[in-house]
């Protein structure tokens, strides 16, 4: 078994599942285990009718069909991918509930003091879901109310869900949101959308790939200090 | 269920009163249908609530903010705001309109709120907390006295950095009649609207919004704006062709704000360059790169300080430069700077002409690194302090004031520590201190202040009124304000609506397809279909006013007020053309209309949004009517044509060797000019005369309140026609262009 001391921590046997299903391989497990697997949500009901290979072993690729890759670069900060992500799921206009973040991060970055944002680097923070492959949002949800769909990606099913919000706080991004208005969580389901219509190709929807250090930094390595904790106004006034 | 769930509109105005403390929320649904939202809410309310004669630092003055049913819905470009109040700068101090981009209004959206009516004053410094339902009034005095970066900075420390702060700074708190609003580092609500919030002791406005804006057909949005973004719109300013030769396009322009190409790049990109390219039409992801804004405003040397482009929320046009430069940061303490607007190029544009400083430009005129530091300067200075310009007459009035001597004159000893004479051999720091000393509003012992009352005060302090008649001026109306795209464009058109408004106008639906691109024989046949033949002239080309100029003209005015209803933002929109040679350049007049039924559920034409625009216009024109001053001083008044909209010489006497309507001329004819007030007046449904409104133009707009109102004071004349009786029809009137058009296949 590989070593992942996050997954240790949780402790809910994702780690162990992590190892069948890697993203580089198909492993052989049997019919009835998969349909186990299928019975707890954690794996599509298309797997149970995956073609089976010989010796009654099946094949099963479990790793979410796509991922979204950011570069932060060259993101202007429009965040229509934010209103397009929730009028195709949510069926209206709603930032704050989408499943990529910009709006949060556009001002100062991922924090005051980050360097970051409009206001200093005028780089922002963007966070999308990085499409893991033992999802903590998943496995920490005590509703099971976050499911994986036929592409191997996790979806959340808003009849199960009662916006506790243990899926932001286990996810290490906070990548899902529980929206203000209809107290559900929601998360990426890869749809694409948001990078469909990215007027700067900052998005890009992409077959799988572990992304955790891909999405460009969270910081700058020098922040500049804090404006106000150096001055009142332009010039620190000193000109004046 | 369904039957109150509203689309479009989040249906409420928060209403806090800083005298009583007092906060309320109220119903819009009542003004939806007839003032759209934006400009027509703020007016709405303006008209009903501030009575005429009331002046901008009463306590019964108020700063109302609305946003519309269009805007953050997911329609491209649906994130400005507009305010309304009374001027501070211009002659009888009437009602305004002060817009700003940035991410206020799809904030004050998503919090559930239409609109902030702020009423009354304070007694100590305040500010405003808006948290989706929770509105409360927050003590400020910590704030006080600070620039709009750090005051932004301290609220977000506190609240959150999710929160937008729209905030004002020392030039708004000293109630300095050039004080603005500032949102998102660099986004602007100008036009006083700084120091009336002074004079209530707001220091600034913060909303979280985390609800959100119900469509009623958000397939249909989705489905409009991909058909927009990929053939309708073009660049910033909706150019349609690119400024240099490239191999996708039929035509190219050296002014088209498509200024991406080969070889251009954001060169401070964070992980090296990024190239601007091609960017063509049909390329929904490289849209964002068309306008390469910085070094079309700040020259070429601006390319190696480009971090990125910005702009407001939800726009995919991206005309916002990002720009870094070390000694700015030196400087000013402030290292991202960028603007789409005057704050880029106040000195070079503005300024330059008059004072000549050498190094500005190369040899063969190209602006240099040294303009680039200037510029930049006055920008950081200028946002931090919150001081406005009056569309750059501000920057007008320094260089005037300093080249021709006034200024030496007036400021006595206190001139030489201006340091004119370093600005003069290359050094930009002085104007920290000059625009400083400016926002200090303190006229006794820093008389330089003067500058920032506007034109209306300081040319008659200073004993300077020839200025307006002097071209280099560019002031276009004795009320006080400057030209926003005048006689160059269009000639009588850009005139007729420079006149229309109590400050610079702010209409780019005409200038917008001026500088477009396309040949002027195509624009010829495009203005034909449009707005009728003979509307469109060639540059510095001009003919006689005819019928079909009027049309343009009423149209500019009446796009430009839809937009800032609905909000869209009219420095794009409307789309009268496109990049798609498919299409022969064709825009798609049809898309206002088609959003927003598709947002609200609620069907309309286009022709019934601009009749809704004009209703609007016609709204203020009630509002200016009860609260102009006659010539004789008395308040109430509604000749137009003799007191408001009365166009300043040097457009009749510029060029003097030259004939009005030849060739290489704009300048203007008197008695032409005053046919083309009758056209537009007529067009409008006003007085032919006198330019107000008359009765049964307002009671068929459903204005019959203001027509009471005006009937009441004296002011009301008969005539004038009906809407459907005087209007072209422009419902589909492109649509064998627009094939591809979603609404049209539905």
């Amino acid at each position: 078994m590989k070593e992942n001391t996050a997954l240790e921590q949780v402790g809910s046997g994702a780690d162990r599942l992590d190892s069948f299903f890697t993203r580089r391989g198909f492993v052989k497990v049997s019919s009835a285990f998969i349909a186990s697997m299928v019975g707890l949500g954690l794996l599509p009901d298309s797997a149970v009718a995956a073609p089976t290979s010989s010796k009654g072993k099946v094949d099963y690729y479990a790793t979410p069909s796509h991922v979204l890759k950011v570069n932060r670069a060259k993101c202007t900060g429009c965040q229509r991918c934010e209103m397009s992500c929730t009028l195709l799921n949510d069926g209206k206009s709603q930032p704050a509930a989408a499943r990529i973040h910009v709006n949060d991060g556009f001002f100062y970055g991922s924090e005051l003091g980050s360097g970051d944002g409009i206001y200093y680097s005028m780089e922002w923070n963007i966070r999308t879901c990085h499409m893991c492959t033992t999802a903590l949002c998943q496995t920490a949800c005590p509703h099971g109310a976050i499911i994986t769909n036929d592409n191997g990606v996790r979806e959340v099913d808003p009849e199960k869900c009662v916006g506790c919000g243990t899926c932001v706080a286990a996810c290490p991004w906070h990548m899902p949101v529980v929206n203000t208005e209809t107290g559900k969580s929601a998360k990426c389901i890869a749809c694409g959308r948001c990078a469909e219509q990215c007027p700067n190709g900052a998005l890009e929807l992409v077959e799988w790939e572990n992304v955790n250090h891909a999405s460009g930094p969270t910081r700058q390595e020098n922040p500049l200090p804090l404006v106000s904790e150096q001055q009142d106004f332009v010039g620190g006034g000193k000109i004046a | 269920m369904a039957d109150n769930v509203s689309y479009g509109w989040m249906g409420w105005i928060a209403r806090v009163n800083l005298s009583t403390g007092e906060i309320t929320e109220e119903s819009d649904e009542a003004m939806q249908k007839d003032y759209i939202g934006g400009m027509g809410f703020a007016n709405k309310i303006m008209y009903d609530e501030v009575p005429a004669g009331v002046d901008w630092m009463d306590e019964e003055n108020k700063a109302v903010l609305a946003v519309g049913p269009l805007t953050g819905a997911g329609v491209p470009l649906a994130g400005r705001s507009t305010w309304a109040t009374l001027s501070t700068f211009t002659t009888d101090h009437l009602v305004v309109d002060c817009h700003c981009g940035g991410q206020l209004g799809a904030k004050l959206k998503y919090s559930g709120h239409d609109g902030l009516i702020i009423e009354g004053k304070s007694d100590k410094p305040v500010y405003i907390l808006i948290d989706d339902d929770k509105i409360s009034i927050e003590d400020a005095s910590a704030l006080w006295g600070k620039g709009t970066r750090e005051t932004t900075e301290a609220l977000c420390k506190k609240h959150g950095v999710d929160v937008c702060v729209a905030a004002i700074g020392p030039a708004g708190e000293n109630l300095l009649p050039y004080a603005c609003v500032l949102n998102t580092r660099s986004h602007s609500a100008g036009a006083g609207l700084g120091a009336v919030l002074g004079s209530k002791k707001v220091k600034a406005v913060v909303v979280r919004g985390t609800k959100g804006v119900n469509v009623a057909d958000p397939q249909m949005v989705a489905d409009l704006s991909d058909y927009m973004i990929d053939q309708v719109i073009g660049s910033n300013n909706n150019h349609v062709v690119p400024s240099t030769q490239q191999s996708w396009a039929e035509y190219y322009d050296k002014g088209s704000r498509w200024t991406a190409k080969k070889g251009l790049y954001w060169a401070a990109a964070e992980g090296g360059p990024i190239e601007t390219g091609e960017p063509k039409p049909h390329e929904p992801n490289t849209m964002g790169y068309r306008c390469m804004k910085s070094t079309k405003d700040l020259g070429p040397e601006a390319e190696k300080y480009t971090v990125k482009m910005a702009g407001c929320h939800g726009c995919p046009v991206r005309c916002y430069a990002q720009v870094k430069h070390p000694q700015i940061l030196e400087k000013t303490g402030y290292e991202s700077m960028g603007n789409t607007c005057v704050p880029n190029f106040p000195f070079s544009s503005y300024m330059q002409s008059m004072m000549k400083v050498p190094g500005t430009t190369t040899e063969d005129g190209a602006l240099t690194d040294q303009s680039v530091l200037y510029n930049l300067i006055i920008q950081a200075v200028v946002d931090d302090l919150g001081l406005w310009c009056n569309y750059a007459q501000l920057y007008r009035d320094i260089a005037h004031t300093y080249v021709d001597g006034i200024l030496e004159r007036e400021l006595g000893d206190q001139f030489a520590e201006y340091g004119f004479d370093k600005i003069m051999a290359g050094d930009p720091t002085p104007f920290i201190k000059i625009l400083t000393d400016i926002a200090s509003n303190d006229t006794e012992k820093k008389p330089i202040a003067w500058l920032g009352y506007g034109p209306l005060v300081w040319t008659e302090k200073w004993d300077d009124a020839k200025w307006y008649d002097d071209s280099r001026s560019c002031l276009i109306n004795y009320r006080g304000w400057p030209v926003h795209h005048a006689i160059e464009c269009f000639g009588q058109v850009g005139g007729l609506y420079n006149m229309v408004f109590n400050r610079d106008d702010m209409i780019h639906s005409a200038v917008n397809f001026q500088g477009c691109g396309l040949p002027i024989d195509l624009k010829k046949e495009m203005g034909a279909e449009m707005w009728g033949e003979g509307s469109v002239d060639a540059d510095k080309n001009y003919t006689p006013m005819n019928e079909a100029k009027a049309e343009f003209a009423w149209w500019s005015i009446v796009t430009d007020v839809l937009h800032d209803c609905l909000t869209l933002c009219n420095w794009v929109w409307p789309m009268a053309m496109a990049p798609d040679k498919d299409r022969s350049y064709r825009g798609d007049l049809d898309l206002e209309a088609q959003f927003y039924t598709a947002v609200t559920g609620q069907e309309v034409t286009i022709d019934d949004l601009y009749k809704a625009g004009e209703r609007v216009m016609t709204l203020q024109r009630c509002s200016t009517a009860r609260g102009m001053t006659d010539k004789d001083g008395k308040m109430g008044c509604n000749d137009f044509r003799n007191i408001h909209d009365v166009i300043t010489e040097w457009p009749f006497t510029k060029d003097p060797d030259i004939e009005p309507f030849t060739a290489g001329t704009d300048k203007m004819e008197k008695e032409d000019w005053q046919t083309a007030l009758t056209m537009m007046y007529k067009r409008f449904g006003w007085d032919e005369e006198l330019g107000c409104p008359t009765k049964e133009c307002l009671e068929d707009l459903g204005l019959s309140d203001q027509a009471e109102d005006l009937e009441e004071l004296g002011l009301l004349t008969e005539g004038g026609t009906k809407y459907d009786e005087r209007t072209r029809t422009y419902d589909h009137v492109l649509e064998k262009y627009c094939g591809d058009n979603p609404a049209l296949n539905a």
